[in-house]
């Protein structure tokens, strides 16, 4: 019986540690960035416009790290289209180019359609800025400049319009 | 006597080229170079898109990114610490290889250390209780010699290997 007791003593808290751990998703990474303000870029687009976070403010803006090679973004990609041709009047979606050439990602969005413009980003600085690990990554950033939602991975159509939903609030 | 004199002799001689070795070649060691700082502070963050490799290690596109980056604040002054402040500010605690000292990563340092404990204990207790088993009861220690020498006497008239009698 004692001993039963000795077990079951060393045994739960390892248990409880394992249901812990099962219960969490490892994927599921809060962003440091959520409720803070979006940090500072400036960069050139594909066709050599120069955009700047410090230009855009006062309008929110749906920030989305994408790549030619990655095959979750040609799945969201739709999903983007759809959203920019009803929101673009009042969010400007920008792409940033993660570990990419600037002419597959023309060819890309040639193929695939989307009048938004793509940022280079040839050392990451904003890739690494944004905390980002690899496309998609997609954070939404409200009209005073300030993270509200970050998703990681392919966007859904809901997933969109929530994102969108929160940065067209006004607090 | 010798032999123990000469034991010692040997000791002293590599205590005496060991404080040498480390006098001459501890102290006379070059200031570490940007590269290597680099290295260093690249092995203490995960990459952030790999299984189980640092960003030192990793090939990865946005481990090499990280790494410039670090390459690039180290020879603009900053401290290793702020440049830990600044990764961790934007990827969140997981970019650190070593668990946290706080919240249930401290777990990871404090469970080892009393794990290794309980197991030595439960060795000493497990170690006692079978000295305890094997431990003749007082008294009887006198009659067990006894019993051994007997039996490891050669007997009279004991049977030898091939049937016939051992002579004594």
């Amino acid at each position: 019986m004692k001993r039963v007791i000795w077990v079951a003593i060393i045994a739960a808290p390892l248990l409880g540690l394992l249901a812990f751990g099962l219960r969490q998703n490892p994927d599921a990474v809060a962003s440091p960035l959520l409720g803070k303000p979006a940090p500072a870029f400036a960069a050139r687009t594909l066709d050599g416009q120069r955009i700047s976070l410090s230009h855009l403010r006062g309008t929110p803006v749906v920030l989305n790290f994408w790549a030619s090679w990655c095959a979750a973004c040609r799945t969201e990609h739709p999903y983007l289209l759809r959203a920019w041709r009803q929101y673009g009047g009042q969010v400007r979606f920008l792409g940033v180019l993660f570990e990419d050439s600037a002419a597959s990602a023309e060819d890309t969005m040639r193929q695939l359609g989307g009048g938004w413009s793509t940022m280079r980003d040839p050392d990451q600085s904003i890739a690494i800025g944004y905390g980002v690990a690899g496309p998609p990554e997609t954070f939404f950033i409200d009209r005073h400049g300030v993270v509200r939602r970050k998703v990681v991975g392919p966007l859904t159509a809901a997933g969109l319009r929530l994102g969108i939903r929160t940065i067209l609030e006004d607090r | 006597m010798m032999r123990r004199w000469l034991g010692w002799i040997a000791i002293g001689w590599m205590l005496v080229l060991s404080i040498a070795t480390v006098a001459i070649y501890g102290t006379a060691t070059s200031p570490p170079t940007l590269e290597s700082r680099t290295r260093a502070l690249a092995a203490q963050f995960r990459c952030p898109i790999c299984h189980g490799e640092s960003v030192a290690d990793s090939e990865s596109g946005i481990a090499r990114s990280i790494r410039s980056l670090i390459h690039r604040r180290l020879a603009q002054g900053e401290s290793s610490e702020q440049i830990k402040r600044y990764l961790v500010s934007r990827y969140g605690t997981v970019i650190v290889l070593a668990p946290p000292m706080s919240g249930i990563g401290s777990l990871a340092w404090i469970a080892p250390p009393l794990l290794l404990l309980a197991g030595l204990g439960l060795l000493a207790t497990l170690f006692a209780a079978w000295r305890r088993q094997d431990a003749l009861p007082r008294g009887r220690r006198a009659e067990y010699v006894e019993r051994v020498r007997v039996e490891l006497t050669p007997e009279v008239g004991r049977d030898g290997p091939d049937g016939r009698e051992v002579p004594v």
